[in-house]
């Protein structure tokens, strides 16, 4: 009788023991580095571990599939890319590319089974992406209505949540933003002094906490809101910026409107216009010399605004010399050429000696 | 020790000198190359293509070479060679574990090929290597190697056909386990340790979209392949030592 070969036994058991532990440690490290577990069930193919470069190939033969398409893409073929971009994607849960471009392919024809599409990208892979909700959003605005399968106000409403969740992903474009702002303040109707005054009590909702930014990662290079989205980045700014140049170009405008109408009545309609549009400007004024009429900006030793031509308060330039027709910006605290101090500090160091100063005095 | 070596190395010599092998080698680098010739077709998408395609035709490779360690001992036997090495003062633990090396050397071997081919292709084509194109190669030799250790301990049981059969469905089975304890319940997880799990070392799709791995998990997941190797390989000795080969 043949003997029990114990130390192969062993052997097998301790390295079975070892390569369970191994096996528990690589799943823990895979699981923190995909965003959603349930991904792992969706891939059901047995695709024996080429599952990324088969997406590859079913993506390309899309693309040829797409370019077989003559004019209008239809219902039926929608479906079929549509089915196609599923299966793309279960294979490979980050391609990005399937979900913005399919889902641009098939928006027309199947916008809910676009917003679906990405919808899926954000569940189960691109969780950082801006593009994901935001397209989700147009999608939802723009085609989703023409179906009329869900009212109008649905469309919007869920448009306007795409667009907020497209608005908390650091890195997103401005237009993310004003595309949020411009939905959530649609009651508002067409009217311009109308929309303005609505969006900046929209923003002025949205005024962030700051945090301390001592024990934060990266103290000292910016501000910081509550949550740990950095303060430049916030839609707060983002907006707020927004809303600084709306309202400076609406002033200007109604400026210009106000100097060539004629009809008294009209004239003061624009006034009050232009009151409530200044004060949407003073709400976010932003550091520096703004001529109080347009709300345009203006520079160092210039005494009526470029914009509408009204006087301003000038500032950083030297009241001796300007007594005796010569502008001299300041560079310091004190006039370069006669020594006499300044009472106020300059932002802006231009010397323009001489250089317009018939113009100047005329004025 | 040098008896060891010495098997490895016949095993490994004879079968690195076939010219067919280089051919097909040169034939996988060749396709990774012409993937960067997709960039129209695939809207922009070629150098994620060469890159799949590189890692997908590696675990060919790999399974491929892993499989040729079905025939090897059968063949041995069929031969009578195996009865002339064992004549010799030599285990058969060291005739078994010589034959695993040198099927997983030339398993590293091709890999390795076709991963600098690749690698070059890539770096022909945009002048710059995504570094996980190393891992994901390493990491498929490392499933190459533990395939090599299931056909060896296959071919032990079962006639050589028959165990390259099986072999090739646990290479698909293996490759899809983890889905069992999410479809059908936890229970169902415990067949994903007693079956070679090669979802374990398959980290494609992340490697992929340019997700690093961590080096622990890496250095977990060879883990995991070196000593469910060393499991099967006991196995395998084991069968072995108690079969009548004269």
């Amino acid at each position: 009788m043949k003997r029990v070969p114990v130390i192969p036994l062993i052997v097998v058991a301790l390295a079975f023991a070892l390569s369970f532990v191994a096996a528990q440690k690589v799943e823990t490290g895979r699981s923190e580095l995909i965003t959603n577990k349930d991904r792992l069930a969706r891939v059901y193919l047995p695709c024996m571990g080429m599952d990324k470069f088969l997406a590859d190939l079913k993506w390309v033969k899309l693309i040829q599939d797409m370019g077989k398409v003559k004019g209008k893409l239809n219902e039926n073929a929608a479906k079929y890319f549509a089915r196609v971009l599923d299966s793309i994607t279960d294979l490979d849960p980050d391609f990005s590319k399937a979900y913005q471009m399919g889902g641009m392919l098939i928006s027309n024809e199947l916008p809910q089974d676009a917003i679906n599409l990405l919808q899926k990208g954000r569940k189960f892979g691109l969780k950082e992406s801006w593009s994901l909700p935001y397209y989700s959003g147009f999608f939802a605005e723009r085609f989703l209505p023409r179906k009329q399968e869900v009212p109008m106000n649905e469309c919007l409403a869920l448009a306007e949540k795409y667009y907020e969740d497209a608005a908390k992903v650091s890195g997103r474009p401005f237009y993310v933003d004003h595309a949020w702002m411009r939905l959530a303040t649609r009651g508002a109707g067409e009217d311009p002094v109308e929309q303005l005054v609505a969006q900046r009590d929209f923003v002025l909702k949205m005024k962030p906490k700051v945090t301390e930014m001592e024990g934060m990662p990266g103290a000292g290079e910016g501000m910081y809101m509550e949550g740990g989205m950095e303060m430049e980045n916030s839609p707060y700014i983002l907006l707020s910026r927004r809303l600084i140049q709306r309202s400076s170009g609406l002033a200007r405008r109604l400026v210009e409107e106000h100097s060539s109408a004629q009809d008294a009545e009209y004239k003061k309609n624009i006034e009050e216009q232009l009151k409530r549009v200044r004060e949407v400007f003073e709400a976010f004024k932003p550091a520096g010399h703004m001529c109080n009429n347009c709300l345009v900006p203006y520079g160092p030793g210039q005494f009526f605004c470029s914009g509408c031509g009204a006087k301003v308060e000038s500032y950083a330039y030297c009241r001796e010399c300007w007594a005796k027709g010569k502008l001299v910006l300041l560079s310091g605290s004190y006039c370069h050429l006669c020594g006499t101090k300044s009472p106020e500090a300059p932002k802006v160091t231009v010397v323009a000696e001489g250089a317009d100063e018939g113009g100047l005095k005329a004025k | 020790m040098s008896d060891l070596i010495a098997i490895a190395q016949s095993t490994f010599g004879r079968a690195s000198r076939m010219k067919a092998l280089y051919f097909i080698l040169i034939g996988c680098v060749l396709i990774v190359g012409a993937m960067g010739l997709y960039g129209v077709l695939s809207a922009g998408r070629a150098k994620e293509m060469m890159f799949d395609a590189a890692l997908s035709l590696s675990l060919i490779v790999g399974m491929l070479t892993a499989m040729s360690s079905v025939f090897e001992i059968p063949r041995e036997l069929k031969e009578q060679t195996a009865q002339l090495i064992l004549t010799k003062p030599l285990g058969r633990t060291h005739f078994i574990v010589g034959k695993f090396l040198g099927v997983s050397l030339l398993c590293v071997y091709n890999v390795a090929i076709v991963c600098i081919g690749s690698a070059l292709a890539i770096y022909m084509k945009y002048n710059s290597v995504d570094p996980n194109l190393y891992v994901g190669c390493a990491l498929i030799a490392a499933e190459a190697v533990l395939l090599t250790a299931v056909g060896v301990m296959l071919s032990l049981l079962l006639r050589d056909a028959v165990a390259a059969v099986v072999l090739f469905l646990l290479f698909v089975i293996g490759h899809a386990l983890h889905v069992l304890p999410v479809a059908f319940g936890g229970a169902f997880a415990v067949v994903g340790y007693i079956l070679p799990n090669l979802y374990h070392t398959d980290f494609s799709v992340l490697l992929g979209n340019g997700i690093s791995l961590p080096r622990e998990v890496f250095l977990w997941a060879i883990c995991y392949s070196v000593t469910y190797s060393i499991a099967v390989l006991g196995i395998a000795v084991a069968v072995f030592q108690r079969r009548d080969v004269a």
